[in-house]
């Protein structure tokens, strides 16, 4: 396989040299130049000698000798033989040897092809069917922050696809515009595919006119254009296909339906031999286009620019008085030629602003509306009558300002109540599983430490976390549920105007509300968000999202405690978490920082009936996921922290307890029944004793006195340590601690049942208010150390040195009056 | 199973515990553009799967 490594360019073929084109890179003007001066694909070419200061570079190439500068010649891909001993290019005839006739072959039929289009276009969907990979799939935005690449194969061909993140447009506002442009205009896709929803056309092409004045090669993908046909409208494809100047064809990328036409379309606009391919101009009138004609030919006095970009599209660019091209600019010009182009580009600018009233990004804009809105004109119909569309008449009540939130609070409850209600059943025969297990292990192994090993640490600790999957795979079906609907984007328009008010982004509660899953995406989601403080004041919220790591904890307690009301003391503790993550977003707000605010649109797409493959495609990883969790740091974790409960073995109580049990055995005194009561008796205090002074148990007796208000006892104290690796931690904890007291007589696997039982204990007993405090403990406190990695990262040490600290500060006082106030009835 | 045969196993897997934890917490590579990626070595060297700049890893 022709690797990354191998791969040159004609700047890097040194003097005297021979070698073959594979590729010409860059936009469609400057490989439309080049290649009229010979550099073809499959064409040989001889490097002669580079100019005294290196640049230009002199070939021989088609019988005639041509220079390139070395920018130009960076962007000709090519094969050298120099490695090859004994081989020459050709063997026979001036044919190519086979060898490098394979070569070529290989790097020529190499396409990488650059997926561009909106968020919620079907750019993913798109992605999963060509390349048969299984991604994640969001119907809303910042759910693809960075780019995936995948291979396939197709007609004797290897396309490299790059879905690139979704984006309204390429300016540079946002990082995933910045992103998008960046590729294109740095890597030089071969093909740009333009993924568009056919049912909202006009704001999905604005985008378009922009990849048309960047001149790359392109094919359109009219997504969903099921539900154009749907709405009763009708579009003249090969009609727009002229208009635009480049092929399009509908797709369906839930099913599938159209991709390999598509696909189709990629390899002959690659390969040139489309009919349809042509370089149009968006005509912007007349002031604009004097503006334009105007500033391209002082940009044309310096060519090593037209290598990356066409100078119209610059000249465009400056006119929008865009920084990243005069960035640009600066790699090629110096100031003073930057300061002559600058004062023409002004002139022009503030002319243009005087005649239109308004700004030149506005003029110009508007033109590529106008522009958008002729080429619909033209191929856009109305088939049928006018129907009310099923989005606007559920929109109706389900985003109405008195029932919207009624509504999803309905939506969230109903979501909660199936968790356990079906997910009692799996649950139960997991544990079922569990119980089996253990009891057949200590059969098999016998009395010992390893048989303690593997039942009391491995098995309690990692059963105790496994039996809540079925309830986190049925939690995150709802969840997949309401995003692939469309309802989600509801929810967040909804909670948009409460957070407005309440200081938030609107577009925060997608990071919010992916900090329901996990803290790590939802925090590195706040990239889409344009404003720096806005990130921070998002990124301080995520971690009172309450992530599904933290949901075993919840299922627990609640299960043992609260049997009756179980659903509802879910979403209290869910809808608390939701309440100080407002808090904490005003308290930032008012306090650090005060006077930031910012507009910004939010797209509310059409709903949609999802597709079921989407959905248990992501039940499938989510269970994957968790398992692998299992098998690596829980099951880790739960040696460990068996270990610190075990050893040391002996102490001084635990010896005078031996002693006092040997004593009883041997003691022909007493009747079987006085000796078993009494034994059982010894045994638990022993159990109990080695367990107090073992070394987990010095850590929990030192750190008591901080938990000891909050109605917590040791084990419960160092549960909550333990929880700072994995939030899953705290119930293998839980379950090695507890699992460990028992009487030999009553072990039962059930930590439920081992929770309860210390609910009448004399001294900090376990009742339903300190279960209520600890998962509030659990929900409020620091988040877990890959989430605070995660705010290192995307806001400095400093910031995530302040999470932790504010979380289990407020974890602290707001369990500490919930149980001190709880006593008080 | 004799009891220091036990013994000598349940030592084997605390210790390859600890070690596996350690190596995760300070010898885990992360990502060079600190997307937040495990980085992964594949035959060309060491990638971060599904990195948006594709960069080579920075071992921590």
């Amino acid at each position: 396989m022709y690797t990354e490594d191998q791969i040159k360019t004609l700047a890097d073929i040194p003097e005297r040299q021979e070698c073959v084109i594979v590729k010409v890179n860059g936009h469609g003007g400057f490989r439309h130049r080049v290649m009229e001066m010979g550099f073809v694909k499959g064409e040989r070419v001889t490097v002669l000698k580079n100019a005294p200061l290196q640049d230009p570079i002199e070939y021989k190439i088609m019988q005639s000798h041509v220079s390139l500068r070395r920018s130009e010649a960076s962007h000709i891909e090519v094969i050298s033989v120099e490695d090859t001993v004994n081989t020459s290019l050709t063997d026979f005839n001036g044919t190519f040897s086979e060898e490098v006739q394979n070569r070529i072959s290989e790097k020529t039929k190499t396409i990488t092809v650059a997926l561009v289009g909106n968020p919620n276009c079907g750019k993913t969907s798109f992605f999963n069917h060509a390349t048969g990979l299984r991604e994640h799939v969001g119907n809303y935005s910042g759910v693809t922050v960075s780019s995936k690449v995948g291979t396939f194969y197709r007609n004797g061909y290897t396309i490299n696809l790059v879905d690139l993140p979704g984006t309204y447009s390429i300016t540079e506002y946002s990082p995933e515009e910045i992103y998008v442009r960046e590729y294109i205009t740095e890597q030089h896709p071969d093909v740009v595919l333009n993924i568009v929803d056919s049912s909202n056309l006009e704001r999905n092409l604005f985008l378009t006119t922009q990849l048309i004045d960047m001149n790359v090669r392109m094919v359109m993908a009219l997504n969903m254009y099921d539900e154009l046909e749907y709405k009763g409208l009708k579009l003249d494809v090969s009609q727009l296909e002229k208009m635009l100047g480049f092929p399009c064809a509908p797709t369906d990328s839930k099913s599938g339906k159209g991709i390999e036409h598509v696909l189709d379309h990629i390899i002959t606009v690659y390969e040139e031999t489309d009919e349809i391919t042509k370089h149009i101009h968006i005509n912007y009138g007349p002031n604009l286009e004097a503006a334009i004609n105007a500033i391209k030919p002082l940009i044309a006095e310096h060519s090593e620019i037209a290598v990356d970009f066409p100078f119209r599209y610059v000249a465009i660019k400056l006119l929008e008085n865009d920084s990243m091209t005069y960035k640009h600019l600066a790699q090629y010009l110096n100031e003073a030629d930057i300061a002559i182009i600058r004062k023409t580009v002004d002139e022009y600018r503030n002319k243009i602003e005087k005649e239109f009233q308004e700004d030149a990004v506005s003029v110009i804009t508007n033109s590529k509306y106008g522009f958008i809105r002729g080429a619909l004109a033209e191929t856009l119909t109305k088939e049928t009558e006018n129907k009310e569309e099923l989005s606007y008449a559920m929109d109706k009540i389900l985003t109405n300002k008195w029932l919207g939130f009624p509504v999803l609070i309905l939506f969230l409850w109903l979501m909660f109540e199936a968790t356990f209600t079906i997910g009692a059943y799996p649950q139960g025969w997991i544990e079922s599983g569990v119980v089996a297990l253990c009891s057949f292990m200590r059969e098999l192994l016998g009395d010992g430490i390893l048989s303690d090993l593997i039942v009391d640490g491995i098995i309690s600790g990692v059963g105790g976390v496994i039996v809540f999957l079925p309830n986190i795979l049925i939690l995150f079906f709802f969840i997949s549920l309401l995003e692939d609907t469309g309802y989600m984007a509801r929810a967040a328009f909804i909670m948009d105007k409460v957070m407005h008010k309440m200081g938030l982004h609107g577009k925060s509660f997608i990071p919010l509300l992916t900090g329901f899953g996990c803290g790590v995406p939802a925090i590195m989601a706040t990239r889409t968000l344009e404003n720096p403080k806005d990130r921070i004041i998002t990124m301080m919220s995520i971690p009172f999202m309450s992530c599904s790591a933290r949901l075993p904890v919840y299922l627990l307690f609640v299960a043992a405690f609260f049997e009756n009301h179980q659903a509802l003391i879910l979403l209290s503790v869910y809808l608390i978490g939701i309440v100080f993550a407002i808090l904490t977003a005003l308290l930032l707000k008012k306090t650090k920082f005060k006077d930031d605010s910012e507009q910004f649109v939010m797209e509310l797409p059409p709903y949609r009936i999802p597709s079921a493959q989407n959905i248990l495609l992501h039940m499938w990883e989510k269970a994957v996921q968790y398992l692998k969790k299992m098998g690596s740091v829980i099951l880790v974790a739960s040696i460990i922290i068996w270990a610190l409960c075990y050893f040391p073995t002996h102490n001084s109580i635990t010896d005078q307890l031996d002693e006092q049990i040997a004593s009883v055995e041997s003691n022909s005194n007493m009747t079987e029944e006085q000796k078993d009561s009494t034994l059982a008796e010894l045994k638990l205090n022993r159990a109990a004793a080695q367990s107090e002074h073992s070394y987990i148990g010095q850590l929990g007796k030192f750190i008591e006195p901080v938990v000891r208000p909050l109605g917590f006892n040791w084990k419960m104290g160092v549960s909550i340590l333990t929880g700072a690796a994995a939030k899953e931690i705290v119930v293998s904890s839980l379950g090695v601690l507890y699992h460990a007291d028992l009487s030999a007589d009553e072990k039962s696997e059930d930590l439920k049942i081992a929770l309860q039982s210390h609910s009448n204990d004399s001294d900090m007993p376990l009742t339903p208010l300190v279960a209520f405090g600890f998962m509030i403990f659990v929900l409020l406190y620091f988040p877990c150390v890959a989430s605070i990695t995660a705010i290192a990262k995307e806001a400095g040490w400093e910031w995530a040195g302040f999470s932790i600290l504010y979380t289990t500060t407020v974890a602290w006082i707001v369990t500490f009056l919930i149980h001190q106030i709880g006593m008080l009835f | 199973m004799n009891e220091t045969l036990q013994t000598i196993i349940v030592a084997i897997i605390i210790i390859a515990a600890v070690v596996w934890s350690i190596k995760r917490i300070f010898f885990q590579p992360s990502c060079g553009c600190d997307c937040g990626k495990e980085c992964k070595e594949d035959s060309n060297g060491s990638k971060c799967e599904g990195c948006p700049l594709m960069n080579q890893c920075k071992k921590k």
